[in-house]
């Protein structure tokens, strides 16, 4: 009876590891398509970086010489690149430096910042400011150039692609003697502790023989509520995930914040086929639970439109990651609500968005994680492809000790 | 005895339920094609 009922008892299964291959296959296919129609070509902004200019040569590998006259090959100065990591992945920026190492002429060939953020900062004079520098000004935020409140990341990416550009051409192109570098030291403080004291915590909170469970992921739920939420405002989202996505892996020694998060939920996964962070530490999951303290919330599950709601949220997350992969910007299509509650930023539909689902974290637990977060259909996801390469490797393993040795 | 049916008629509760899903949805996606907009604008 029971191998008869096994291929109906499947059949649900074995659609969803189809659909799921099939997403994989389109993302993959529009990751490609995104990094073929990727466009940053200087060519197009060399008048715009040298007005004056009426002659480009190109010098050695991404390195152009302006002439302001054409017969007499009068050199003015060079046009060279610098790139920078940005909140949603590296930006890249052409500089037009004269002779003397001076900044000309800024454009920003390619960035991947939330569009609204990016646009506060370009209105803002910043790339204005940064006119008329030398290569050895220090260009630092906050000391000779003054940045965003809000969008630091952002600023600071536009003021170090500018800074590396200049040095570039001052360096390769000038001969000038570059001022002496910091090295980049690990960023190693309190955002970085928070979250491996909450894995620790998640880890004894899990251990058969502990009693206070309970009691534990209440202050671990706080603490990420006030730590990785209030605080720094640093819960995962898809923008981290369209990063690593897309290759934008950032330089470890600034960002050893999401290494360890991303890094610790993986191992986690992989080791115990358990999502430590969404029950445990996510501040906004946090947030919706004490909410729900408030309104008595409990949880509920419609068994009628249970897998309607499911395959809603996956065909919206589907969508957002492949509109990112398309346009190579993980911030694109990051359209969670975090931030406008942590650090009261965001559009108005995000605001609108906020309360309802606050309100309806007053009856129904969690309401966001269940129906709209794009980390849940993903930890589905990863449960789906652990489970089905535990069962590869359990038939591998099966057809193999039947199999007489030769 | 009878084993009850599977399929229950939707309850006042599902539709509330459906309802937020649905304009929580429709928000994300407004949200989501007004960024789309903003990159391919400028």
């Amino acid at each position: 009876m029971a191998t008869q009922n096994a291929p109906g008892k499947n059949a649900p299964l074995r659609r969803e590891r189809i659909l799921g291959l099939l997403a994989i296959a389109t993302l993959a296919a529009a990751w490609w398509i995104g990094l073929q129609l990727e466009n940053s070509g200087i060519e197009s902004h060399l008048r715009e970086l040298w007005p004056r200019a009426d002659h480009f040569e190109k010098t050695t590998a991404g390195f152009y010489a302006a002439y302001s006259d054409l017969k007499a090959k009068q050199l003015i100065g060079y046009v060279g690149t610098g790139s920078a990591s940005g909140y949603g992945g590296p930006m890249t920026v052409a500089v037009g430096v004269d002779l003397q190492g001076n900044v000309q002429g800024i454009v920003v060939l390619t960035q991947r910042e939330t569009p609204v953020w990016f646009r506060k900062v370009a209105d803002s004079g910043l790339i204005s400011l940064l006119l008329g520098k030398n290569y050895q000004d220090p260009f630092r935020l906050g000391q000779d150039v003054d940045g965003i409140t809000g969008a630091t990341v952002t600023s600071r990416a536009i003021v170090e692609s500018v800074l590396r550009g200049a040095r570039a051409v001052a360096g390769d192109q000038l001969g000038l003697t570059l001022p002496a570098q910091a090295s980049s030291r690990i960023n190693f403080g309190l955002p970085e502790i928070a979250v491996l004291g909450l894995f620790a915590l998640g880890y004894f909170g899990h251990q058969a023989k502990f009693k206070y469970t309970k009691q534990l992921r209440w202050a671990a739920m706080l603490i990420g509520l006030v730590a990785l939420g209030f605080i720094y405002n640093l819960p995962l989202t898809l923008s981290s995930i369209n990063k690593f996505l897309l290759g934008f892996w950032p330089p470890w020694q600034t960002n050893l914040y999401w290494y360890l998060l991303i890094g610790g939920i993986l191992f986690v996964f992989a080791a115990d086929n358990k999502n430590p962070y969404c029950q445990w530490f996510c501040p906004f999951g946090a947030a919706q639970e004490c909410v729900g303290v408030v309104g008595k919330a409990r949880s509920y599950s419609s068994s009628r439109y249970r897998g309607l709601f499911a395959w809603l949220l996956r065909g919206l997350v589907w969508f957002a990651i492949l509109l990112a992969l398309l346009f190579r910007n993980p911030g694109l299509t990051s359209y969670e609500i975090f931030g406008t509650l942590f650090s009261l930023m965001g559009s108005s539909l995000q605001f609108i968005l906020l309360g309802l689902v606050l309100v309806a974290s007053l009856f129904v637990k969690r309401p966001w994680c269940a129906y709209l977060c794009p980390i849940t259909p993903i930890d589905e996801f990863i449960r789906m492809v652990r489970e089905w390469s535990l069962e590869q490797w359990r038939t591998l393993r099966g057809n193999e000790k039947r199999s007489p040795a030769i | 005895m009878a084993n009850p049916p599977r399929e229950r008629k939707a309850q006042p509760s599902d539709l509330i339920l459906l309802l937020f899903v649905l304009i929580s949805m429709a928000l994300v996606i407004i949200e989501l094609l007004s960024n789309l907009l903003s990159q391919l604008v400028g």
